[in-house]
């Protein structure tokens, strides 16, 4: 690992896994890319309102609204 | 004359309870199976048939005695090796909980025993739920039963191929990015995920608990409502089931579709794919035009910023639960499984936070722009033909990630978006099974079991049993 490798020094150092430079190469494009897709969609929505249980809202809306849970039937 | 491994969940479950089958010769067949076929599948992982016999007697007994009958009463059942049963062994399909005795059982398990059912075996699965094809570096490949050379998909590889081999009528999977529906689609079956926290996860091995969904494998929507019933709603040791509700899935299943509405997004899910697939996907439109809803096109959001989203999830919380065994114990994972695990370590706190934050007003724009005059969303599980175990594992280490990343394709983002998702078998190409996705709100298993019932009454797709295994079973009249 290079120690200037910020992927290598979170890995080793913050998480003690040792991932050696061929296995931190094959994830850094995609976790780089991944990282960038989420981080410029949150810079631009993430709001004030939203929170870690954002989800369990959505279904407690569905599961206590009038007549839900929604069902045609 | 009929074989009892030809029945399914519901009929075999009537017929225990009328007495024209005991649950002891129910159970010897499905073990019998198992211990041949399942073995030979290689889906089997272990077996309780003393237990299992033990049950089946008491289980003949007590409707002897005359005494009500629980809805899955003496039925023989067996789930992939993930979920806890106290005192038993629980190894998820990995070297590093190799000999894991649990300390307690599984909340869908207690329900199950409640209901009846017996457990006679752990199945073979994904080291820790985490391929989708079948793969397992330490006990080696499961066996798709259409074709022993094929991928039965994963993670719920063992319950899926013994489903659909017809050696127990039914089994529980586990569904992070697709674990239910891969293996489902692959094998032939229906598989439903539920809405996430639906289902108790409590006494599950976790993969990412903010994905990870418990539900069905069965051989129909009938059968995957029978055990719906009986293992949905909230439970106190699981937070993430608060305001789940209780239900009666089976009610109203037989309705027809008049009044509901199916919306079909073109862009991302069928752009690309193998056309005898999409062809399939495309006619299976027909039955529900039969049944009386109407079939709409819709848009989709943009499923990179999706998936990405997903992939932030369920890695980190994966690697979480891994980090100590990834520290100490590396070389105890497959490679394959190791490195989908280790991007999870990598990324900064903040990027986590905010794909859960955001979760919420992702999936409200998902239902806004795809199903916003729909009731329900049909997509293709796989767009390609089943792969074969070869392309999959063997070969340049970039095709094998792309022919792996393919499988995921339709499914992962749906995860992100925890909305509930059943597969339903609709064709086959290359003399393998394709399938569809429905996709509802939250909550609303019911619809999606009424619309996949209504199809499955107008095909026979589903009840299509694969030819290449067999097994002697005790018949009856």
């Amino acid at each position: 690992m290079q120690p200037a490798d910020p992927f290598g020094v979170v890995a080793t150092q913050e998480n003690a896994v040792v991932m050696d430079p061929t296995r931190l190469a094959r994830h850094a494009a995609f976790v780089a890319e991944m990282n960038a897709t989420v981080s410029a969609f949150a810079f631009e929505r993430l709001q004030l309102g939203d929170a870690p249980w954002s989800l369990h809202t959505l279904r407690l809306a569905a599961a206590t609204a009038p007549g839900q849970p929604a069902d045609p039937a | 004359m009929s074989d009892i491994l030809d029945l399914d969940l519901v009929d075999l479950a009537d017929a225990i309870a009328e007495g024209s089958i005991t649950s002891e010769a129910a159970t010897d067949a499905a073990l019998t199976a198992l211990d041949t076929v399942g073995r030979r599948l290689n889906a089997v992982v272990r077996l309780s048939p003393e237990r299992a016999r033990q049950q089946a007697r008491d289980a003949d007994r007590r409707r002897a005695s005359g005494a009500k009958l629980a809805p899955l009463a003496g039925v023989p059942l067996a789930h992939k090796d993930l979920f806890f049963r106290a005192g038993a062994l629980s190894e998820a399909g990995s070297k590093i909980l190799s000999g894991h005795l649990a300390a307690e059982t599984a909340a869908v398990l207690e329900r199950l025993d409640e209901a009846g059912a017996l457990d006679i075996g752990a199945l073979h699965l994904a080291e820790f739920a985490l391929s989708p094809t079948g793969f397992n570096g330490h006990l080696g490949h499961a066996r798709n039963p259409w074709s022993l050379d094929h991928c039965p998909g994963g993670s719920s590889s063992g319950s899926a191929a013994v489903v659909a081999a017809r050696l127990v009528p039914a089994a529980l999977g586990s569904d992070t990015g697709g674990s239910i529906r891969h293996p489902a689609a692959m094998c032939g079956i229906t598989g439903l995920k539920p809405t996430h926290g639906l289902v108790p996860l409590h006494g599950t091995v976790p993969l990412a608990p903010s994905l990870d969904c418990v539900g069905p494998l069965a051989r129909s929507a009938r059968d995957v409502a029978r055990m719906m019933t009986v293992i949905a709603g909230s439970d106190p040791r699981d937070g993430a089931t608060a305001g789940a509700p209780y239900r009666d899935f089976e009610t109203g299943l037989a309705r027809d579709l008049r009044g509901l509405t199916i919306a079909v997004p073109r862009a991302y899910y069928r752009e690309v794919g193998d056309a005898q697939v999409l062809a399939a996907i495309e006619t299976s439109l027909d039955a529900f035009r039969d049944a009386g809803a109407s079939i709409i096109e819709t848009p989709v959001p943009d499923m990179a910023v999706v998936n990405a989203m997903f992939h932030v999830l369920m890695t980190v919380e994966a690697a979480t639960y891994h980090r100590r065994w990834l520290s100490e114990r590396p070389q105890d994972y497959a490679d394959q499984v190791r490195s989908r695990i280790e991007p999870g370590l990598l990324y900064p706190a903040t990027r986590y936070a905010e794909a859960l934050m955001l979760r919420g007003t992702i999936a409200r724009e998902w239902l806004a722009t795809t199903m916003s005059n729909a009731d329900l969303v049909h997509v293709p599980v796989l767009r390609h033909t089943v792969p074969s175990i070869a392309e999959t594992t063997t070969g340049d280490p970039s095709d094998v990630a792309n022919a792996i990343g393919r499988v995921t394709h339709c499914t992962r983002g749906l995860s992100y978006l925890g909305l509930p998702v059943i597969a339903v078998p609709c064709g086959f190409a290359a003399d393998l099974p394709v399938a569809f996705q429905l996709v509802g709100r939250p909550f609303t298993e019911p619809t999606l079991l009424r619309a996949a019932h209504a199809f499955q009454t107008r095909t026979e797709w589903h009840a299509r049993k694969p030819g290449l295994v067999s097994v002697t079973a005790p018949a009856f009249s």
